[in-house]
């Protein structure tokens, strides 16, 4: 019997040295494939290296207004879903795949998922969607892409198209107007050869009033001339409006247009005054000089000023799309409202230096939400969901103890 | 307990809020409410093992879809943090890529379609261990029995293969055999193998035997080529409505008219035809009272969802992109998922037996 253990202990000693020779022949081989497939781990860190380089972007809309912009090219991994990303335009995705992203809707045309499905105006005979294009650039013509915007990949000096409408591979009739990267994005040898520039817009945008009291309303006008697409807060809106908006804290409200000069931003701030912070003469007298220095933003100089000033801020094209839109407000605006502004603010507005902070993602936020969804705030759904669930651990205690 | 019937509503009430909606808080009580249901009507059921397989199944699955959907979604407002990007590609093309920005929404997401994920399995297999599936083939019209025959033999196939699975290790485990590693997995799947194919052959052996495939009706000839012909006819009627539904949205309510009719004739052939073969049952189900609470609670719950789903689709929505915001609740959605727990609820009381 003990020989017999020894004999089969020795065996399974050869086999183990068989087994892990095997795997680390194995492994061996998933790593060279491994590496053979690694192309790239993280490009990010080569993009700084790119220098200014640029992709063009043309976006036509489905009643037939054009949006150009000129995207700065962040490195290998760019993809076409970047390019549209850095545009600033407000996009609905749909990411339910997990692979990629599907584009439902930029700016007003489109669907609104989840609520409707992405391709909602595609059903059947009528099928209109965002059809998504590269330029050919020797042949000077669109080529309907092969691949989802999140997949394909481009390179510095790339033009992609995006089209509201029947997009079909070999070409239709709603392809984006062609444009050439050096119309896009100007020569590269910046030469200024370019055409007369296109006029920036002319926008008048106010609230009235400026200053409520919690729980008060205020209305919101608009008057956008030569404006192609024009936004509030990142929803489509037509170019001349009103809204009326009873915003529970400060708010400022944003006005984003767009034209073939570029894109322009306008803001007016509604400060709201908590009643009981500020006794009542306080608040009165505290008003008048507020709207003068809060109507701080280019919205204010109704036609003539802008239009002298802004040129210059737009034909610099933008080092980073998104912050763009921040720093031609500061460019736009002097510096010397802001701290004016917060003096104001100080005595009757204690809360107006938070209006910076939702703008920023940060980790911190993400786990503070995350306990938010957790606990709730006891709002009436919570105490529903809890009043279900405690309902459903009775209905087993009680059939437990029955069976 | 129950009648057949019964379950298969109840399995309708169950799957259409776990089919199409993604909202945590809906999923979360619908999960419980299975659960319950397993724990206390399904504990007593001689395939209650076969539901920890399924369990531990959807953990996996729930596991996986999280890490995928974490790793390869980068869309989000709320970033988390921020791994080394791992980009698989041939040439240009792009296969996969892992990492990048981590963001909170797609987590999230990766959780509710995980949620959603084990809810289906978990409903399942409650519905496999409450329902002894040859009821089920019971239920199919008296001339389609051999189609319910070849169904039921369909569905059996998951929990027979558990439970001679079972038998195989059990078998396994008095010879000795311990299971380790991948390496063990073939004495366990030959046996598996073989024992199914045998199975296989049994089966088809008894059907014979029983005359299965022989013509139960007494019908012959021309009227039987027309309830063919009608049936067909409806068939492909169905086809066109269902064609045209999807690609004329303009022609909408002609093509719901079309499919209306092509329903009625389908099924008014199907009421004709099963008049005429005769079949005899050994033991009829019966039909109690609890029967009818938990099927109208069921269709009351259908009702619900249903309705919200067609009417307001927005109260069953739940998409974290692109910034994740607390799941809404609706008290009477909530109430509907509650229908799952119905047939604990009517449940004759057991009586304690005397020791």
């Amino acid at each position: 019997m003990p020989d017999l253990h020894k004999h089969t202990s020795g065996q399974t000693g050869h086999l183990v040295g068989i087994y892990m020779k095997r795997t680390a022949v194995g492994l061996l081989f998933i790593a060279g494939v491994l590496a053979l497939l690694v192309a790239s781990v993280d490009p990010a860190a080569q993009a700084m290296a790119q220098g200014s380089q640029k992709v063009g972007l043309v976006v036509k809309f489905g009643d037939g207004t054009v949006f150009t912009d000129c995207i700065d090219y962040t490195g290998p991994g760019m993809t076409g879903e970047d390019v549209l990303d850095g545009s600033g335009l407000s996009l609905v995705k749909d990411l339910s795949y997990g692979l990629g992203a599907a584009i439902c809707k930029i700016q007003q045309d489109g669907c609104n998922y989840p609520q409707e499905h992405c391709f909602c105006q595609c059903e059947g005979a009528a099928c209109e969607y965002w059809a998504y294009y590269h330029l050919d650039q020797q042949k000077g013509e669109w080529v309907y892409s092969g691949m989802g915007a999140s997949w394909n990949t481009v390179q510095a000096g790339d033009v992609e198209g995006w089209a509201w409408g029947n997009g079909e591979v070999g070409g239709s009739d709603v392809e984006p107007p062609l444009a050439t990267f050096e119309e896009l994005c100007g020569p590269p040898t910046a030469t200024p050869t370019r055409t007369p520039r296109p006029s920036p817009p002319v926008v008048e945008f106010t609230a009235d009033p400026e200053d409520i009291v919690a729980g008060g309303c205020s209305t919101l006008r608009w008057m956008v001339d030569n404006g192609e697409v024009v936004a509030l807060d990142g929803e489509g809106v037509r170019p001349d409006d009103a809204r009326y908006v009873c915003p529970p804290e400060t708010h400022t409200f944003e006005l984003l247009v767009l034209n073939a000069a570029g894109e322009f931003d306008y803001e007016v701030t509604i400060s709201v005054r908590q009643p009981t912070a500020t006794p009542y003469p306080a608040a009165t007298h505290a008003s008048p000089p507020t709207p003068t220095s809060r109507a701080t933003s280019p919205p204010r100089p109704p036609t003539g000023t802008p239009t002298a000033e802004q040129p210059e801020a737009r034909t610099s094209p933008p080092s980073t799309p998104r912050p763009t839109v921040v720093a031609m407000l500061s460019t736009a605006t002097p510096a010397e409202p802001e701290p004016q502004d917060a003096a104001i603010a100080q005595p009757t507005i204690p809360t107006t230096a938070s209006e910076e902070a939702p703008d920023e993602t940060v980790g911190l936020d993400g786990i503070l939400l995350l306990l938010g969804v957790g606990a709730g705030t006891l709002g009436f759904g919570t105490v529903a969901f809890a009043a279900t669930v405690i309902l459903l651990l009775a209905i087993y205690l009680r059939a437990r103890a029955q069976f | 307990m129950y009648h057949t019937l019964t379950w298969m509503i109840w399995l309708g009430a169950a799957l259409l809020p776990a089919m199409i909606t993604r909202n945590p808080l809906y999923l979360t009580i619908l999960l419980l409410a299975v659960a319950v249901a397993y724990k206390t009507l399904g504990r007593l059921s001689p395939m209650a093992a076969s539901w920890s397989l399924f369990l531990k199944a959807g953990l996996l699955l729930a596991v996986v879809s999280v890490l995928f959907n974490t790793l390869t979604v980068n869309y989000g407002d709320t970033l988390l943090f921020t791994l080394p990007r791992l980009s698989l590609r041939i040439g240009r093309v792009p296969l996969l890529e892992l990492g990048g920005e981590i963001t909170l929404e797609a987590i999230v997401f990766g959780l509710t379609s995980a949620l959603s994920l084990v809810a289906i399995l978990l409903i399942f297999a409650t519905f496999n261990v409450l329902v002894d599936h040859h009821r089920v083939l019971r239920l199919t019209p008296a001339f389609l029995y051999q189609t319910g025959m070849i169904a039921s033999i369909a569905i059996a196939f998951v929990p027979q293969m558990v439970s001679a699975l079972q038998d195989i290790r059990e078998a396994q485990a008095i010879r000795g055999h311990r299971f380790r590693g991948i390496r063990d997995l073939l004495p366990l799947f030959v046996p598996l193998l073989t024992t199914g194919l045998e199975r296989a052959i049994q089966l088809a052996e008894s059907m014979e035997a029983r005359g299965f495939g022989s013509s139960t009706s007494d019908q012959t000839g021309r009227p039987r080529t027309v309830h063919r012909m009608l049936i067909a006819a409806a068939l492909f009627g169905l086809l066109v409505a269902a064609f045209s539904f999807g690609y004329y949205p303009d022609a909408r309510w002609l093509s719901a008219v079309l499919g209306a009719a092509s329903i009625g004739l389908l099924l008014g052939n199907v009421l004709v035809m099963s008049r005429r073969v005769k079949r005899s049952r050994y033991r009829r189900e019966l039909w109690r009272r609890r029967d009818t609470l938990v099927s109208a609670a069921s269709v009351a719950s259908i009702f619900v969802v249903g309705g919200f789903w067609l009417l307001n689709m927005e109260a069953l929505v739940f998409y974290p992109y692109p910034k994740v915001s607390p799941p809404d609740f609706n008290p009477l959605i909530g109430l509907a998922m509650l229908a799952v727990v119905t047939p604990v609820l009517t449940a004759p009381q057991k009586r304690r037996s005397p020791t």
